[in-house]
């Protein structure tokens, strides 16, 4: 079998699909491996129970389901659900409720509706008072029909300190991430542009820039830079200007990081 | 196969046995894997199992290449009923293995931690000075043996190249994906793959040059 020289200069002319090796060649030698039967057997066996299973309880269809059955019970409590009763009234009461209820529409067009204020606040003074006919209420739900608010408030408030804190949470993880993943930046080239101006506060800082005017290229982005050098004959290098000295970079990364994958 | 006749390919493969199966598109086993046809899903595995296991295995110790394979094929059959054809399915596949791996290495800690151990636990597996010429194929046992060898070296330079270049570099020995493809599974330029490709050719000669004259 020959063996090709180190000469992979002339190989980076050729299309990639056009390039054996005896690398490659070794690596295929090894292609036989499988994995071992009894994973092989799990998995099928996973497969085929999965479309055995009804379709209303395949993962997918369950979660459908589950927020339909979701939707269909909030819609029931919304809907079906008995709202408080109005307060029972005085004979009295009821009485100049009548008379004064047409009041308003008499008097919408010519003035200011002070009954309508005063009945409105009658009635809610109403709905403060405890019921005095008998009902046949637990002592919670006499609370509730009292004061609904405050009972839901401290849940609600509850709820809401915990997405805050978890929210905080994630923006420290997400701080911290993006801080790891900053690349050294001495010359702030990160979404600056790559003009003489930078490649002169480089030379200041880590010393001669790699390669010649013609060779080499300063490349900036939003979120990272490097220098590019691509001498006569060789394949191009990366660098960076870090802690006062050029660092080749073994791999260029130019990419912009992707929040999830 | 038409796409967007699930039913008809399911009715079609039904009652065949894998090995009548190999002229079916991937795209076409797995529509009928998802109309609920187990033996397209079994044609299926047996395609490309290995690929995709050699994929892990070669970027991971062994328990954690079994799970990330196992979960690989679990998210396959839990969302099969999602699974469109509109493009390559060897694509789909390698993208969700992609991200599997990914999953992988952002619960070890990011890829960067991950990575220095993986070329601590490479590189004392590299270490002998093995100045034997490198064997040419032959079907002697002391030659298969040092091939053996040779390319169990090999697999270790492998495990301890930087990760987006040994993961580019197995993509382009597993499958027959172009660097466009590799790009697209990987999520990264063309020129980003190419040059990935070329560190790891490098690094990996240069790796295997101690062991031949």
């Amino acid at each position: 079998m020959s063996r090709k020289t180190e000469s992979d200069r002339n190989e980076s002319d050729k299309k990639p699909e056009d390039q054996s090796d005896w690398i490659d060649e070794l690596y295929a030698e090894g292609q036989d491996e499988l994995p071992p039967p009894a994973l092989d057997a799990r998995i099928q066996a996973a497969a085929r129970s999965e479309v055995r299973r009804p379709w209303y309880l395949s993962p997918g269809r369950l979660t459908t389901l589950a927020t339909a059955a979701s939707l269909v019970l909030a819609a029931m409590v919304i809907y079906y659900v008995p709202e408080d009763p109005p307060a029972p009234t005085s004979d009295a009461d009821q009485a100049s409720n009548t008379a004064e209820s047409p009041a308003p529409a008499r008097q919408a067009n010519t003035e200011v509706q002070p009954n309508l204020s005063t009945e409105s606040l009658r009635l809610s003074e109403q709905e403060l008072r405890p019921t005095a006919a008998p009902q046949a209420d637990i002592a919670g739900s006499r609370a509730m029909a009292r004061s609904p608010e405050p009972a839901a408030a401290p849940m609600e408030s509850k709820k809401a300190e915990r997405f805050r804190a978890v929210t905080d949470e994630l923006a420290v993880i997400r701080a911290e991430e993006m801080r790891e993943n900053q690349p050294a930046d001495p010359a702030g080239l990160v979404g600056a542009s790559a003009d003489a101006a930078a490649a002169a506060r480089l030379a200041e800082l880590c010393g001669p820039l790699p390669g010649t005017a013609e060779t080499r290229s300063l490349n900036t982005d939003a979120v990272d830079w490097y220098l590019s050098v691509i001498d006569a004959g060789s394949d191009q290098r990366y660098w960076r200007c870090q802690d006062g000295a050029w660092i080749e970079l073994a791999e260029p990364v130019f990419e912009t990081p992707s929040v999830e994958q | 196969m038409k796409e967007g006749a699930p039913a008809e390919a399911g009715r079609a493969l039904a009652g065949s046995d894998a090995d009548a199966l190999p002229t079916v598109t991937d795209e076409a086993l797995m529509t009928a894997y998802a109309g609920g046809d187990a033996t397209a899903f079994d044609a299926l595995y047996v395609r490309h199992k290995g690929a995709l296991y050699r994929y892990f295995k070669r970027q991971l110790n062994d328990a954690e290449a079994n799970d990330c394979y196992q979960a690989l094929w679990e998210k396959i059959i839990n969302n099969r009923d999602r699974y469109q054809p509109d493009g390559p399915f060897r694509s789909y596949l390698f993208t969700i293995a992609h991200n599997v791996l990914m999953d992988h290495f952002r619960r070890q800690g990011g890829i960067a931690g991950v990575t220095a151990g993986v070329t601590a636990r490479a590189t004392s597996g590299a270490q002998e000075t093995d100045p034997d010429s490198l064997p040419s194929q032959g079907s002697e046992p002391h030659v298969i043996s040092e091939r053996t060898e040779l390319r169990k070296k090999l697999h270790a330079l492998i495990l301890g190249l930087p990760a987006h270049q040994r993961e580019a570099w197995l993509l382009r020995q597993e499958t027959d994906f172009s660097t466009a493809d590799i790009a697209r599974v990987t999520g990264t330029s063309e020129e980003g793959v190419k040059s990935r490709l070329r560190y790891a050719r490098d690094k990996l000669k240069q790796g295997m040059a101690r062991y031949v004259s």
